[in-house]
């Protein structure tokens, strides 16, 4: 589990292959593609067109091997791989980082605080300690409104790396993982941060979850770039209110 | 208050919005006193630019009063008169540090920063009422305006000079500066400036300051060709006149040193490479007209510079980039950095180097804004410049 529990993946080393069907899938993408093609040539007008299209796309998948939508909307092997460690049905990883202009000490105690992450994390109503005081008490903001669960540091190295997971059974099963450095050139600190969570409704819900702007790895961003903000300025840029009516 | 706002193409209407508020510490609330429109509203008012919603407040070139201010500003105070760039800039990320507050990583909100991002990779500044890729914010055409990051984006002017003589330091004047000093020039360099536009003429007018001999205006608006003149510019009508073949000529069949491309993505004329893409602008397949560019690179020295302040949206085809290879040429272009320019432009402003009123044609109540854009699209010979008053 290279990504979330172990160092994070350098980048671009996440694998997604283009060619990712195997020979059995190749042979019956390319079986049923020829008989659309038989079917399309008995047709007439619009339909023979359309059918016949479909057809030779189906042909093209199995002969090259290479199926653009199941690689858009399946698990990635390193998701897949995350998934079976952490005995989930299905992971979604998603990575991303920011440069932010201020000296590591500094990024570092200003991101440990725990407390304070509902400033920059939209998502995040609260953090605090656990009823028993051993693990942390989140509240946060799902499609259908806010949720609680309990959760953990599982490892931290002072100024280097943070991780948290969420106890095992919890209403929101995710892991996250952040790992700091100095940019190059004294250009401030870098945050690598990645997170995997178990998307509900599997790989199609996470999609769905994209559309809705919902996605952890969408919030992920805009977080990092709020904490960003925060910490260059004092404060987090706002457009409100513009004027603008809302739209029917 | 009343506000500019844009409902869609070629509709900008001025109606009635709750005031403004201070949200953040770092935020003014300005009472405009004078306000411009600018070409580059014009892209908006055309529909070029993505990403506007209907109710949009328009408007970046605005100075005025300070009447209220957020606890983080202290080197402001109620009634300071102030002029406001037109880009947003926090002063403390590294594009700031280096002045480049156009690139500001701070003041496009996180969420627009993404609709920016999709098209371009990276996200610019936020900029005041110009499309939600680029901030989102509410503009200047207004009673009121709130200013974010307002320590840094507040400039304070002098009580001796008019709003008139002030109010460019916003944008037009800086872009028109910028755009010359972007095009390197040298000493005794011929420059070619394509537009004599606002932005244009302050290219024209610093392109001598930095030290060009000669300056040569192309456009085809007589007034605006006779006031490029004013300035000591010779001046090519692309109506009546073969451009290419003039420019050629004109510097002994070596080319403009420098060229300016002060017209940006909505070029007029009937060009066959216009025509074509005005033509796919029309059914969605391209978003700007590129001709100007074309020309300035075929017109160019060989190892000259191409500045361009002229705005872009999007995707261009048909570059001649072979000849910008094999001529080995420099392009130089980005949103002006506003904020770097204004201190030492408002210095020749006082010591009369620049006027920047001259360009001013029209002095109009906010009010009159729909009837302002609609001329300043379609009758650009007599309505050179639009100030408002609100
Ligand atoms: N980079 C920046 O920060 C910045 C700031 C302000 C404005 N701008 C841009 O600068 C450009 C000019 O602004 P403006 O306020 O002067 O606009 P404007 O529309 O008033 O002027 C443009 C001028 O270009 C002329 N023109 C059109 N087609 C031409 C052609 N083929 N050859 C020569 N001239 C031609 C027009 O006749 C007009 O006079 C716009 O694209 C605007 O968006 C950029
Ligand atoms: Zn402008
Ligand atoms: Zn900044």
């Amino acid at each position: 589990m290279a990504d979330i529990d172990g160092a994070l993946a350098p980048p671009g080393t996440r694998l997604s292959p283009r060619k990712n069907l195997k020979l059995a899938e190749r042979g019956l993408s390319m079986a049923a593609g020829s008989l659309l093609g038989v079917l399309a040539a008995r047709q007439q007008g619009a339909a023979g067109v359309m059918l016949g299209l479909a057809g030779s796309l189906l042909v093209a998948r199995g002969m090259s091997g290479a199926a653009p939508a199941k690689r858009l909307l399946g698990q990635r092997p390193d998701e897949a791989e995350v998934a079976k460690a952490a005995g989930w049905k299905s992971a979604a990883v998603a990575s991303r980082s920011v440069t932010i202009n201020a000296p590591r000490a500094v990024v570092w105690r200003r991101f440990r605080d725990l407390r304070s992450w509902p400033d920059w994390a939209v998502n995040i109503e609260a953090i605090g300690p656990s009823a028993n005081g051993s693990r942390l008490r989140f509240t946060t903001q799902d499609p259908s409104g806010p949720v609680q669960w309990t959760g953990g540091v599982t490892e931290e190295r002072p100024e280097e790396l943070l991780a948290i997971s969420s106890d095992e059974g919890s209403a929101v099963p995710v892991r996250v993982r952040y790992e700091f450095h100095d940019a190059p050139g004294g250009r401030g600190t870098e945050i690598h941060a990645a997170v995997a969570y178990e998307p509900p409704g599997g790989s199609l819900g996470r999609y769905a979850a994209k559309l809705t702007q919902r996605e952890p790895g969408i919030q992920l961003r805009r977080d990092l770039k709020r904490f960003k903000s925060l910490i260059e300025t004092g404060e987090i840029a706002v457009n409100d209110p513009q004027g603008t009516e809302p739209k029917a | 208050m009343r506000a500019v706002r844009w409902h869609g193409k070629k509709d900008v209407r001025v109606d009635n919005v709750p005031d403004p508020e201070i949200v953040n510490p770092r935020d003014a609330i300005i009472k405009v006193a004078s306000t411009a429109i600018c070409g580059s509203d014009l892209h908006l008012y055309d529909g070029m630019i993505p990403s506007m919603q209907a109710g949009d407040i328009l408007g970046h070139e605005f100075m005025g009063e300070v009447v209220a201010l957020g606890r983080g500003v202290t080197n402001l105070k109620i009634g300071d008169r102030v002029v406001v760039p037109f880009t947003i800039a926090c002063g403390q990320c590294f594009f700031c540090e280096k002045t480049l507050t156009s690139l500001c990583d701070n003041s496009n909100p996180a969420d627009n920063q993404d609709l920016a991002e999709a098209s371009m990779g990276h996200s610019p500044s936020g900029l005041f009422g110009y499309s939600h890729m680029l901030g989102g914010y509410a503009g200047g055409q207004a009673e009121y305006v709130r200013v974010p990051f307002a320590d840094t984006g507040c400039f304070k002017v002098p009580a001796h000079l008019t709003d008139d003589q002030v109010l460019f330091l916003s944008d037009i004047l800086p872009t028109g500066w910028m755009g010359a000093e972007n095009a390197d020039i040298e000493s005794g360099d011929t420059v070619a400036v394509w537009g004599a536009g606002p932005v244009g003429q302050f290219a024209i007018r610093s392109a001598f300051l930095l030290g060009a001999e000669r300056v040569i205006a192309i456009d085809h608006r007589p007034g605006r060709l006779a006031l490029a003149a004013e300035a000591g510019a010779e001046t090519i009508d692309f109506e009546n006149v073969d451009v290419m073949a003039a420019l050629a000529e004109t510097t002994g069949g070596r080319g403009p040193d420098r060229c300016i491309d002060a017209v940006g993505m909505e070029a007029h004329g009937l060009a066959i490479d216009n025509i074509v893409d005005r033509g796919k602008q029309a059914v969605g397949l391209g978003t700007d007209r590129p001709h100007v560019l074309r020309q300035a690179i075929v017109a160019c020295r060989k190892g000259g510079t191409i500045s361009m302040p002229g705005v872009y949206g999007g995707l261009v085809d048909k570059l001649p980039m072979g000849a910008f290879v094999n001529k080995g040429l420099t392009l130089k272009t980005g949103q002006t950095h506003v904020h770097r320019y204004m201190a030492p432009l408002l210095a020749r402003i006082e010591n009369g180097e620049i006027k920047p009123d001259v360009i001013i044609s029209h002095r109009l109540s906010l009010r009159d804004a729909p009837g302002a854009y609609d001329n300043f699209l379609n009758n650009q010979d007599e309505f050179t410049k639009v100030v408002l008053q609100p």
